[in-house]
């Protein structure tokens, strides 16, 4: 199959977290649009290595190691989403307004 | 042809999905829609004949990341929230400027499909984990180290963001 194809629908899923990042108002939707990005990434990543670069697995390895950035992104992201909604018992982006001048 | 099949599938899946998460206004559905979106894309990895990833995919994104997103919607989320407006001011930006980029992505696709040519028939399945497990070991040992090293660090630095404040450091909107 084409690389095309793959990378189409990449493109899609990072048009798609674009959206959903800058225009939630839910700071947990944000970052599960940051994931969608992280995945975007991840399909290029993989399908340009199998589909045209078969002899090595490099891309399939920084795949990898991307999944795992992203996890530890997600947690300490999380975590901090829930140490703001302790302090400001909100999750709407608009009321984090401690340091605005 | 099977192949082509699977692929529409799974990628049309992703991407409904996908606009889902971001468009559905309750988001205990959007990370439910996230889990499948990321198991979808697990799907792809598959058929691409990444065996390993798929596996990695399954095990960190969906059962891992997706199900931690779910405790931290039921955790940080109240029965109001669902009646108010998901949007903010610059969601008409937002459509416009991700469009933008959705057609120069497309665009420079487009333009470079020459150059992106199948190389390898992809329905020969070979399995990769072999190669990533030397890869890791012997030519990025150092980066799998230092991942370590972070994965342990965002590990200590979530305990400590999550621990509990007293009440006199609370502030209200």
């Amino acid at each position: 199959m084409n690389p095309t194809a793959y990378i189409g629908v990449s493109a899609v899923l990072f048009a798609i977290g674009v959206f959903g990042a800058i225009a939630r108002r839910n700071v947990i939707t944000v970052l599960m649009s940051i994931e969608l990005m992280f995945n975007a990434a991840n399909i290029n990543l993989v399908a340009v290595n199998r589909l045209m670069y078969t002899a090595s697995s490099m891309g399939q390895v920084i795949a990898l190691f991307s999944i795992t950035i992203a996890a530890a992104e997600a947690v300490v992201g999380l975590a901090l989403v829930l140490a703001i909604y302790k302090k400001f018992d909100t999750v709407f982006v608009e009321n984090f307004n401690l340091l605005k001048g | 042809m099977l192949t082509q099949a699977i692929f529409a599938a799974l990628g049309g899946l992703a991407v409904i999905c996908a606009l889902g998460v971001v468009l559905v206004r309750n988001t205990v559905h959007g990370a439910l829609l996230l889990g499948l979106c990321l198991a979808a894309v697990g799907g792809l990895f598959a058929l691409l004949g990444a065996d390993f990833l798929f596996a990695a995919q399954i095990l960190i994104y969906v059962s891992a990341i997706a199900i931690l997103f779910l405790f931290v919607v039921l955790l940080a989320g109240r029965r109001a929230e669902l009646s108010e407006e998901p949007f903010n001011k610059s969601a008409l930006a937002a459509a416009v400027a991700s469009g933008l980029i959705l057609i120069v992505l497309l665009g420079t696709i487009a333009q470079s499909k020459d150059a992106l040519k199948a190389l390898a028939d992809s329905n020969l399945f070979k399995p990769t984990t072999g190669d990533i497990g030397q890869a890791i070991l012997t030519t990025h040992a150092l980066g799998m180290e230092i991942l370590g090293v972070v994965l342990l660090v965002s590990l200590m630095g979530a305990t400590l963001l999550t621990k509990g404040l007293s009440d006199k450091e609370k502030i209200k909107p």
